[in-house]
């Protein structure tokens, strides 16, 4: 299996660079702009960049989109339903439109090592926080073409879908 | 003789890697998911945080009253 990613050390960030352990600041119900320091909570997270690279070269962003990054394992220890054999498959084949799959950087052919995306979850970071977190991370990997637009494609399908009130009755 | 129906080909394409061909992942043919388990999968969970932790925020003097989301360094505070 073709290797989904490159490993790259370099300060500017693109589509599909992974960064693992992001803090993620989370507002709570009751925080209020005061002028007194609150206490906010930061999640620790492995995300991976979905805004467009071109935007990113051309510092046209103050903020990054990011979508969360899980092992398979991880992820179905809160959903056991894809621990039944056959239901990768289904998140494989793009018909579970909220997730995406990527093969492991370092081990491409034990699917078993495969991450997958949540576009359900988008958290927007500064970039400058982005920047410097990314170069302190030191090589990190990034995906390639074509798997990288096929990313970027999942994406946007997920962004696009129309859900219909109806429909046709299925032919049987 | 039944024709196939080349909308649901092209429908059964969507979401396959486009290239390369060769070394594709391609799924084994094992169990097909029946339409009542793929509802079950697209209303999954979002997966909690490994890890959290507090910073302290407070309003940005001056200029437009925007919260840092960044922790204060000692000198800050």
């Amino acid at each position: 299996v073709e290797s989904f990613w490159d490993r790259v050390e370099e300060r500017g960030l693109r589509q599909g660079d992974y960064l693992p352990g992001c803090s993620i600041p989370v507002f709570g119900s009751s925080f209020t702009a005061t002028d007194d320091p609150q206490e906010v909570r930061a999640d620790r997270g492995d995300l991976i960049v979905v805004t467009q690279s071109c935007d990113l070269e051309q510092h046209k962003v103050r903020l990054v989109a990011t979508c969360p990054i899980f092992p398979l394992a991880e992820f179905e220890t809160v959903n056991p339903a894809f621990a039944r054999k056959g239901r990768w498959n289904e998140v494989l084949k793009g018909r579970v439109e909220g997730l995406h799959l990527l093969a492991s950087p370092t081990i491409p052919e034990d699917n078993r090592q495969a991450l997958v995306v949540d576009f359900r979850e988008i958290y927007s970071l500064p970039h400058d926080y982005l920047v410097e977190y990314a170069s302190r991370l030191g090589p990190r990997w990034r995906l390639r073409p074509p798997f990288l637009e096929h990313f970027s494609q999942a994406f946007a399908r997920f962004f696009m879908r129309v859900g219909l009130p109806s429909t046709i009755p299925e032919f049987r | 003789m039944e024709r196939p129906n080349a909308d649901a080909a092209v429908l059964e394409g969507v979401g396959r890697p486009v290239a390369p061909l060769s070394g594709m992942i391609e799924p084994p043919c094992d169990v097909r998911t029946d339409e009542l388990d793929l509802d079950e999968l697209r209303d999954y969970q979002s997966v909690p945080p490994r890890q959290s932790h507090t910073v302290l925020v407070r309003l940005r003097q001056g200029g437009r009253l925007k919260p840092l989301p960044y922790p204060l360094d000692e000198e800050d505070s």
